[in-house]
């Protein structure tokens, strides 16, 4: 159980962790502020910004909300791609329990977001 | 850009909020975006799921590289609730949305009696306060031990997590903080924040579906979201040098907040 702190599991994650999230708010608010500077649909405007066509068809538009779509989007991804780098530090480092653990959740987040994926689209129902 | 100021300012407190004590902050967010800011539930719940995710990974990068959040114990029990998710989801035919509720309030209760006399304990030895936030803790030298026998109870409640997160829309860090605390025996402060890094993990797949079918407006998620983050970056920081005892406390209030409204979703009142 006791284990050096600054191992390569907490090294990796710790460090997914902050770019995504650095990422993520960074395009969010260039969404933002380009929502304010062009005077685009924002919360002010009373209007809502979800649309009926999705998220694709939201950041395909180029606009400033479908530049905030995409940093929540990144944002959201951020969790699977921390679970995805605890997978291969706990297989470089052996740690069989825990690649089995960190299988089984990373492998029912992908089905989930398979899942809404195929939702979306119609194809599952 | 006056409401997306202020939309921003409340993401800013129930960031702060949540990181200190491990929960995602929806009981703050979707209570405030509805009552204050007169948005639709359904608005107001798939934003509230994308700020859980913004308030775990802007604790947790902090978190995780300070040694406070236990990577392991999150992901071990995160396999309970996402089973528990999963189950929930095949169930909702089968469950009554009343029953588990009153047994998420009770759950509840018996959390705020423990945590209560856990608070008279300590009061009566006042004076031997245990300095739990090591900066070391829990994976280095000195590192509490915890009750490793009672992992299997710990993995069933956060299956009962899985599946109340599943059906009722609450319950990430409401139940995770008290297992990972009261159960498995962590000090309060490591509680909190091996929460904060698994509840974004647990909201993960409901935020993409939101997101994926368009229901996240990015109008109004946008500013609520950055104001979370800058909230969970704070919070990250100020929440260690509060003391275990003070968060204990906090939490006290939150949990019996959660029974109340859970045993009024019961009663169906």
């Amino acid at each position: 159980m006791i284990r050096p702190a600054n191992d390569e599991l907490t090294r990796w994650v710790s460090r997914v962790l902050a770019t995504g999230t650095a990422l993520a708010i960074g395009v969010v608010l260039v969404g933002m502020a380009l929502t304010w500077l062009t005077g685009a649909t924002g919360a002010g405007a009373g209007t809502s910004g979800a649309t009926s066509g999705g998220l694709l068809t939201q950041i395909a538009a180029f606009t400033p909300a479908s530049i905030v779509s995409l940093g929540l989007l990144l944002l959201v991804l951020t969790p699977v791609a921390v679970l995805v780098v605890a997978l291969v530090a706990f297989i470089r480092c052996g740690e069989h329990r825990y690649v089995r653990i960190t299988s089984l959740v990373l492998g029912l987040l992908i089905v989930g977001v398979l899942a809404a994926g195929l939702v979306s689209t119609g194809v599952g129902g | 850009m006056g409401l997306d100021l202020l939309l921003a300012a409340s993401g800013l407190g129930a960031g702060l909020f949540g990181s200190i004590l491990g929960l995602g902050g929806g009981i703050l967010i979707v209570p405030l975006l509805t009552l204050a800011f007169g948005y639709p539930l359904s608005t107001a719940v798939a934003t509230s799921l994308v700020c859980v995710i913004a308030t775990s990974t802007g604790a947790a990068a902090h978190n995780v590289s300070s040694g406070r959040a236990d990577v392991r114990l999150g992901l071990t029990l995160e396999n309970g609730t996402v089973v528990g998710a999963v189950s929930g989801g095949l169930l909702a035919g089968f469950l009554h949305e009343r029953l588990i509720a009153g047994l998420f309030a009770g759950l509840m209760a018996y959390t705020a009696i423990t945590m209560g006399r856990e608070l008279l304990r300590r009061r009566a030895v006042a004076g031997t306060q245990v300095d739990v936030l090591q900066p070391s803790a829990p994976d280095g030298p000195g590192a509490p031990s915890y009750r490793r026998h009672r992992l299997p109870l710990a993995l069933a409640g956060s299956f009962f997590a899985g599946i109340v997160s599943g059906l009722l829309g609450i319950g990430g860090g409401a139940i995770k903080v008290p297992l990972v605390h009261l159960v498995m025996g962590a000090p309060m402060g490591i509680a909190v924040a091996t929460s904060n890094f698994i509840i974004g993990v647990t909201a993960a797949a409901g935020a993409y579906a939101y997101l994926v079918r368009g229901e996240v407006d990015p109008a109004i998620t946008g500013p609520v979201v950055l104001g979370v983050a800058a909230g969970a970056f704070l919070g990250a920081r100020v929440g260690p040098h509060i003391k275990p005892r003070w968060l204990t406390a906090l939490f006290l209030v939150v949990v019996v907040y959660v029974a109340v409204e859970m045993a009024i979703r019961a009663l169906g009142a």
